[in-house]
């Protein structure tokens, strides 16, 4: 088992090379040139010429490329051409705030989407599988942005009207953006508040594809020969489900893990856009539309490698939960 | 039936609170209607500015360009004094600036009751640092404006609060550019070689009204009251810029109240009809308009002047300025290449009123057979896409074939710069200061003078040579002759098609008093943010 993990992660490595090898050459390809974000109109040629030489703009692209590569093997990802900040210290703050959000999306959506596959699964063609796979359909049909819109219009707007000779004044108070009131102490409770909004929306966006996925395997897996012995030795049907159809569709939701795994760094981009939340989503965008490219070099290397610790961790569950798979390596 | 509806959405949100949980504030209140509610009374002491992106942790005078880090540097830092206009300055380290006779030698006062937030004093020797750091460093977006057209500018220390610029020759528009210096502190920073990164600027420290208190990655800046500000006391505690990137999600936090000041479009006004906010609209001296490129690879017709002129005859400014900025009184319309708050500004020029009648005339005495024309624009902004989706319906009517073409603003440049621009015209805009002198660069080609050429290939002899005898010129009456002649040759060239002089504007939570004295300031936001109070 050891040695199986040993051998996937040293595998993985060459592959992480490999993809930002890639993603430099398509950076340097784009017909853009970074230093057009940094100048301004009232600046000379000599200007221009002596910030390209101190982004180090004119070195050939590999020698760009191994400068870059050498910072990030200590550690240091270098800094923003815009601003000039260090990207590691954005990084290492920004990070964990998309943690914060996409943590507790991922869980309840992961769970949301267990329970509601299982059920349309196992009750395929009736009523309720009937109406959780439209929900499905129209969560996945909403876009994110104009949910998280419409939502944070109705939650936070304050609603003052006169019916019945009563003075209504409400809101639900929810905040419009950030991840703590400004200005006020950070309390967890303070969080929570800001939390629930951007959370919601992600789970409405991450549940719908999943709980599909779950159902289809669950349907799969209620057709094996397995099911209908146990149900001819009597068993019910939830015990059937949750003591032998569930073992099955976990293989499937490891799988489903793993693929969920990357979206910890790059899972919220809109999201965290519209609530200003201060994660890795905005930074992303802004450096992207400014072609800043050390920051998206960074953010893809960091996003990419996610990916391949997401394929490696569903194929370590896949030996813990299936003996057959172990023996086969 | 509309009640039952009305009664179901109110119970399935009321419902919804109550599942998610009331948030901290939130709740009900129902109240009969005769008894009056009370207004929330919590005590304000924070300012709450909204901004698109992140102005990062590295304000400094040398390296900060943009609009956001401008913002919090303005309020930081001070200038020896702020410039509008000749007439309109507002002195603050500097209490008078004197020339001599020739214009040559300038003297400047300065104030003795100054401190920096770390309680040293400021003299002129922090003037001389300060004007040393911008001046040699080509990164300071001021460097090539303190050169002084190469001959530099010579400041000396008389003693500690007397400071003497001397110039070679008469500069007409060394107040404006005297204006732009920020001032830092040389026991801080005097032994700074590389400004673009240095552990001093992650607290800058000035002398301006505000004190750097924290930054958050993503978040906020925070500033807290200068308790020593030399100009009278901060009335708000604490101004927190915080980033919040999404347009509509800016907007509803000014409309419930967690913001307390964003810049708007001013298709987004009646969005504030009914919220307790003021809208302050003010000019920066911006110019939009439609630029040519000379060199454009795709219909090489943009030369022939009467087939650029048929264009200028084909737009309708009012349906421009109506459908993107709203009324006039959000953008006046634009004849000269100069903004109304520039010296010599005329409208005195070849106004080229819509007339699609002569427009279609002008295209066939043209005699151009290719009358297709790609137009380029920032994509991202909303403004543009409006503007150019009008404009080319308005060009298609007189017989044009217009595609458009969204594209990223550096992209722009970049194309134009290298010559490969698939475009004959674009969109753009420019705000560039008070003399005309330096919009020089827009239209002059590369020379030794003006070492910045203008990027769309545009040389006219006539127009180079009224710009250099403009800034060689210093009596004011030939000045102004020689600027209502470029400005009346330029449009006579149809080199340029200005469209609007469109106005920044501020929408402003109304508890907010004291904008008219705390000003607006072209880019840098408010001049001085110790006058704002919450009433």
């Amino acid at each position: 088992m050891f040695k199986y993990i040993t051998k996937r992660v040293l595998q993985s490595i060459p592959l992480i090379i490999i993809i930002s090898i890639l993603s430099f050459t398509l950076l340097k390809l784009a017909p853009y040139d970074p230093i057009d974000s940094i100048i301004l109109p009232n600046m000379t040629e000599s200007q221009i010429e002596a910030l390209r030489e101190k982004n180090h703009l004119n070195d050939p692209a590999i020698v760009q490329y191994l400068h870059w590569a050498k910072g990030v093997l200590k550690g240091d990802f270098g800094n923003a051409i815009i601003g000039g900040q260090s990207i590691s210290e954005s990084i290492k703050t920004r990070l964990p705030n998309t943690f914060k959000l996409m943590l507790p999306s991922l869980i309840i959506s992961f769970i949301l989407a267990s329970i509601l596959g299982l059920i349309a699964g196992a009750n395929k063609d009736t009523w309720i599988d009937k109406l959780i796979d439209t929900l499905s359909s129209v969560g996945i049909a909403i876009p994110t942005f104009w949910f998280s819109l419409m939502i944070m219009y109705v939650m936070t707007k304050r609603y003052d009207f006169t019916i019945f000779n009563y003075h209504v004044n409400f809101s639900f108070g929810f905040p419009t953006f950030g991840m703590y009131t400004t200005g006020a102490p950070e309390t967890f409770s303070d969080f929570l508040n800001h939390l629930v909004l951007p959370c919601t929306t992600l789970v409405i966006a991450l549940t719908p594809s999943m709980v599909r996925y779950v159902r289809s395997s669950t349907i799969g897996q209620m057709s094996e020969d397995y099911v209908m012995v146990q149900s001819a030795y009597g068993s019910s049907k939830f015990t059937i489900l949750i003591h032998h159809v569930l073992k099955n569709v976990l293989i499937p939701l490891a799988t489903l893990f793993g693929m969920m795994f990357p979206m910890l760094v790059s899972g919220a981009v809109i999201t965290e856009s519209i609530f200003a939340w201060p994660g890795i989503g905005p930074y992303f965008v802004a450096s992207t539309k400014n072609l800043d490219y050390p920051v998206i070099m960074s953010i893809l290397l960091i996003s990419s490698t996610f990916v391949i610790m997401g394929n490696l961790i569903s194929d370590i569950l896949y030996c813990l939960i299936d003996p057959r798979i172990k023996e086969m390596k | 039936m509309k009640k039952n509806i009305f009664k179901t959405t109110l119970s399935l949100m009321l419902a919804t609170s109550v599942l998610f949980g009331c948030a901290a504030n939130g709740g009900v209140e129902v109240t009969k209607n005769d008894v009056a509610t009370s207004a929330p009374t919590e005590k304000n002491d924070t300012f709450v500015y909204a901004i698109e992106a992140d102005p990062g942790n590295n304000i400094n005078i040398v390296y900060t360009s943009g609009r956001y880090d401008g913002m919090i540097e303005q309020q930081v830092y001070q200038t020896l004094f702020d410039y509008y206009s000749p007439d309109d300055i507002t002195y603050y380290l500097a209490k008078d600036v004197t020339p001599n006779e020739d214009l040559t030698v300038y003297t400047a006062n300065l104030r003795d009751d100054v401190y920096f937030h770390d309680g040293e004093k400021f003299t002129a020797d922090d003037v001389l640092f300060s004007f040393k750091a911008m001046s040699s460093d080509p990164i300071c977006q001021y460097y090539s404006a303190l050169q002084f057209g190469g001959d530099g500018l010579l400041v000396e220390k008389v003693d500690d609060y007397t400071v003497t610029f001397t110039l070679k020759k008469p500069m007409p528009n060394f107040m404006e550019v005297i204006g732009y210096v920020y001032i830092a502190p040389e026991h801080i920073y005097g032994n700074v070689t590389d400004f673009s990164s240095n552990p001093d600027n992650i607290i800058p420290i000035g002398t301006g009204p505000y004190k750097y208190a924290e930054y958050k990655e993503g978040e906020s800046t925070t500033l807290v009251r200068n308790e020593n500000y030399a100009f009278g006391d901060p009335q708000i505690e604490k101004i927190v810029y915080q980033v919040i990137p999404d347009k509509n999600s800016a907007i509803l936090s000014l409309q419930n109240g967690s913001v307390t000041a964003l810049s708007i479009d001013a298709t987004d006004i009646e969005k504030f009809n009914n919220s307790p906010v003021d809208i302050y609209p003010y000019s920066e001296g911006r110019v939009g308009g439609i630029f040519f490129n000379f060199r454009t690879k795709t219909n090489n017709e943009i030369n022939n002047d009467l087939f650029r002129k048929a264009i200028f005859y084909g737009i309708n400014k009012d349906e421009l300025i109506e459908g993107v900025y709203v009324s006039e009184e959000y953008a006046e319309k634009a004849y000269s290449f100069l903004p109304s708050t520039a010296t010599y500004q005329t409208d005195d020029v070849e106004k080229y009123e819509y007339d699609p009648e002569k427009s279609k005339q002008l295209l066939e005495e043209s005699g151009v057979e290719n009358k297709n024309l790609v137009i380029a624009y920032p994509g991202s902004v909303t403004a543009y896409q409006n503007m150019a989706a009008l404009v080319q319906d308005q060009l298609n009517q007189v017989g044009f074939n217009v595609e458009l073409k969204a594209m990223d603003s550096s992209a722009f440049s970049q194309q134009l710069r290298d010559g490969t621009a698939e475009f004959d015209a674009y969109f753009n805009g420019y705000i560039m200061g008070v003399d005309p002198d330096t919009y020089g660069l827009l239209f002059m080609p590369d020379t030794q003078e003006n070492p910045n050429p203008n990027f769309n290939g545009y040389n006219d002899t006539e127009v180079t040579r009224l710009f250099l005898e403009g800034i060689r010129e210093s009596d004011e009456t030939k000045r102004a002759e020689i600027y209502k002649e470029l400005q009346q040759r330029i449009a006579d060239n149809a080199s340029f098609y200005p469209i609007a002089e469109n106005k920044r504007i501020v929408a402003i939570s109304n508890n907010i008093g004291g904008v008219e004295e705390a000003r607006l300031k072209p880019v840098y936001g408010f001049e001085d943010m110790s006058h704002l109070f919450f009433k």
